[in-house]
């Protein structure tokens, strides 16, 4: 899926946050559990949803800008924390840039208000509402996506009514889902047998 | 006058089948308009990429094979609020869903197509609370009765059957000290099975070498509920009891109802008669497919389009001014308060390591507190697992949060990275408990249009909700309640999630009887005009679910409307 580089890593970083690959859970826990969010494409889906969500008006790319104004603020208070290279940001991205934690808070700075909502894009411009559904929007999606069978359907994730469903996604090797069933052996009896008037 | 249908029904959910079957049997020709899709019918065998034919009006149209092939189980296919089936918004799922402002965050979670957000509720039916009903609504608890009954006979509604995640939650209540009930009034605090919309399981089904197969009826508790249930030997016969296997079907075998899906209601027509005075004549409606725009004729119309655009339709067709259309939302308040447990604890208690959440029925035990609300145990498929559990908080990233030592969770809020992959990696050892809390009508709560955004169908609704400080007091000792339970049958971390008031699941009394229309329902502005959804409850009632209330209501305006315009 070609996206701008930017919005690509902007959104990627998010993703990566919020299900970062994580080799000491995997070390603990067993390897599957080092695999994150972005081997399974869950930045594409989020592309194709903010592109998807409002009236067809693509709304990825005044999101990705949403995160990097955040981040230019949350660097120029002086508010984070963590190291970053700012000769280096990521295909420009501020936020790509930032460490997880800080990303975080610079989402939250959007959540509680606090960036200028006159600087914001496109959308957000002066509308601190439409901004913090989004932004809780992103977290929601990117974690419905990931946990579900979405990853498994191969090249055409969006090609809703040709897709199918070629692998299982790791998400669901890393929480033991069994994937869809049509029965269980699992009746443990009724508590009730029939209620009463 | 030539009248396209004695009555128009709008939406096709958990109200408009009710009233559509009814109706039917009484000899009563009927159309019903639906936005969405109709799944399971050979007349759309590509529903969501073909317009396919205009109406359905024979019960043998019904396809069990189609509805297999388009209820997938699979969450990102079906569950989706921009692209799955069960979205609010066109057939075409390459077009956006129908936008709904909010004014805060959240999701109003919906669903267009024949059998509404039937299609993916959990079946749950239990009755109002008799405490939120009598002396509160313009109706009696007791003027109800013969209408819930009718209905849990109908769709039938049974105790649900217990697999472990229902033992371990009626274990957790029984140890923190309360009772179990076994009636369908429920007027103390208590626990029991849920009384679901679910065909009972075969008995045999804990035989190894039972021959599960395509001729078995009955639920196989499988835990897809929330993705569509399509178990079952015919359409009709299906196990979790949508409308769209219940009521339609019946409604289609009175050979009075024919249903057009894919055809959205945006506006109710009136005129203004000598004797009646502003009554309704018709619905202007609009083709998803064609984009064409079309008027239907009838003696009468029922809005069953939900409580959000019920009211929306009533302020884009101009509608006589009432300051209580749209106005009084109730949702419940939501919250999710979970446990994981260690292997050995449910050993102990269950005699098997795990509970998983994806085995039995979504949700198949419950516990009321009249005066409070209701909680009930859920297991759901990963995705929405993790969205419902550690995505959805008006509280934020917990690790930026500090956790009040006084309070019985171990977690609080939104999580995220290696500690969120931790807690999916327990799925298989967590129990999930739904708080619905009593909330009160506000009439600053509500639907209104929005002054801007526009959409094909003309302005788009403005959501708005704000619990009142009672409404969070009495969430927060529901969740100090199901935190309790947890606690009592050894969680080893409890997790609250501290879901926004906005998130919309439970939508009602935005059309408010006893305001709006009258005690039979009809709109006291507009004759003939009938409302049969959870907007016109008078209130949340109390808690507990709202869509077998809503039957039994609809199913008594059905009575009423046809002995003051049709007998």
């Amino acid at each position: 899926m070609y996206y701008n580089p930017k919005v690509r890593v902007t959104l990627g970083a998010l993703v990566d946050t919020i299900i970062p690959y994580t080799p000491g859970l995997a070390s603990r826990q067993g390897a599957i559990q080092a695999v994150g969010g972005l081997y399974s494409h869950v930045d594409e889906y989020l592309i194709w949803s903010l592109d998807h969500l409002f009236f067809n008006v693509p709304l990825a790319s005044p999101t990705a800008e949403l995160l990097n104004i955040a981040s230019s603020q949350l660097i120029a208070t002086g508010a984070a924390g963590g190291s970053f290279n700012p000769e280096n940001f990521p295909f420009g991205s501020t936020f790509a840039a930032l460490s997880q934690e800080d990303r975080l808070k610079a989402i939250t700075l959007l959540e509680r208000l606090q960036v200028n909502p006159g600087i914001l894009p496109f959308l957000f411009h002066n509308n601190s509402t439409f901004t913090q559904i989004i932004a809780d929007f992103l977290n929601r999606l990117t974690v419905f996506c990931y946990y579900s069978e979405w990853s498994g359907y191969g090249a055409t994730p969006f090609q809703f009514e040709k897709r199918k469903l070629e692998d299982i996604p790791i998400s669901w090797k890393q929480v033991r889902y069994p994937g869809r069933a049509y029965h269980y052996h699992a009746l443990r009896g009724y508590l009730v047998d029939k209620f009463i008037e | 006058m030539s009248y396209d249908a004695d009555v128009i029904i709008i939406g096709a959910g958990g109200g408009g089948a009710v009233v559509a079957k009814e109706l039917g049997e009484l000899g009563i020709n009927v159309l019903v308009l639906e936005a969405g899709p109709w799944y399971g019918n050979k007349k759309w065998p590509n529903p969501n990429s073909e317009s396919g034919d205009e109406s359905s009006s024979d019960v043998k149209d019904l396809d069990k094979r189609l509805l297999d092939k388009q209820f997938t189980d699979y969450e990102a296919d079906m569950n989706d609020s921009i692209s799955g089936k069960f979205r609010w918004g066109p057939a075409d799922r390459n077009k956006s869903p129908w936008f709904r402002s909010l004014a805060q965050i959240g999701l109003p979670w919906q669903s267009t197509g024949v059998g509404g957000t039937t299609q993916v509720y959990w079946s749950n039916s239990p009755r109002a609370l008799p405490i939120a009903v009598d002396n509160v609504w313009p109706i009696s608890y007791q003027e109800l009765i013969p209408y819930y009954q009718k209905v849990e006979a109908t769709l039938p509604v049974h105790p649900a059957p217990m697999t472990a995640k229902e033992e371990l939650f009626f274990y957790g209540a029984k140890m923190a000290g309360y009772p179990l009930i076994n009636t369908l009034n429920v007027t103390f605090p208590g626990y029991r099975p849920q009384p679901n919309a679910i065909l009972p399981p075969d008995p045999r089904i804990n035989d190894p070498h039972f021959p599960f197969g395509e001729k078995l009826t009955g639920c196989t508790l499988r835990g897809h509920c929330a993705n569509g249930c399509h178990i079952g030997p015919s359409v009709e016969k299906v196990a979790k009891r949508s409308t769209l296997v219940s009521y339609i079907p019946l409604a289609l075998k009175t050979g009075r109802v024919k249903i057009m899906p894919n055809t959205f209601a945006t506006r109710i027509i009136t005129e203004n008669h000598p004797k009646e005075g502003i009554r309704v004549t018709g619905v202007q409606f609009r083709n998803t497919w064609s984009g064409e725009f079309g008027d239907l004729k009838s003696k009468a119309v029922v809005m069953a389009a939900g409580a959000i655009e019920t009211p929306r339709l009533w302020l884009n067709s101009a509608l006589p001014l009432n300051p209580w259309v749209g106005r009084g939302l109730t949702n419940h308040w939501f919250d999710v308060v979970s446990g994981i447990f260690d292997e050995q604890v449910l050993m102990n208690i269950l005699g098997t390591p795990e509970v998983p959440p994806f085995i039995g029925q979504t949700s198949a035990a419950r516990f009321d507190y009249p005066g409070l609300g209701s909680i009930e145990n859920f297991g759901l498929s990963p995705g929405l697992y993790a969205m419902t559990h550690y995505a959805l908080s008006q509280h934020g990233y917990s690790f930026l949060n500090q956790t009040d030592p006084k309070e019985p969770w171990d977690l609080y809020g939104r999580e995220v990275g290696e500690r969120l992959k931790y807690l999916m990696s327990q799925y298989r050892k967590s129990l999930s408990i739904l708080i619905l809390s009593d909330d009160e009508v506000n009439c600053q709560n509500g639907i209104t249009l929005d002054p801007v955004l526009k959409d094909e169908h003309g302005p788009v609704p403005l959501i708005r909700y704000s619990p009142s400080k009672k409404d969070k007091e009495k969430r927060n000792q529901l969740a100090r309640i199901a935190a309790d339970f947890l606690r009592k049958v050894g969680a080893k971390n409890i997790i609250r999630a501290d879901w926004p008031p906005g998130v919309f699941i439970h939508l009602h009394s935005t059309m408010r009887l006893g305001y709006v229309t009258d005690t039979n329902c009809e709109a006291y502005q507009v004759k003939r005009l009938f409302i049969a959804d959870n907007s016109v409850l008078y209130n949340g009632i109390g808690g507990p679910n709202p869509t077998l209330t809503t039957q039994a209501l609809a199913t008594r305006t059905v009575e009423k409307m046809v002995q003051k315009y049709f007998s």
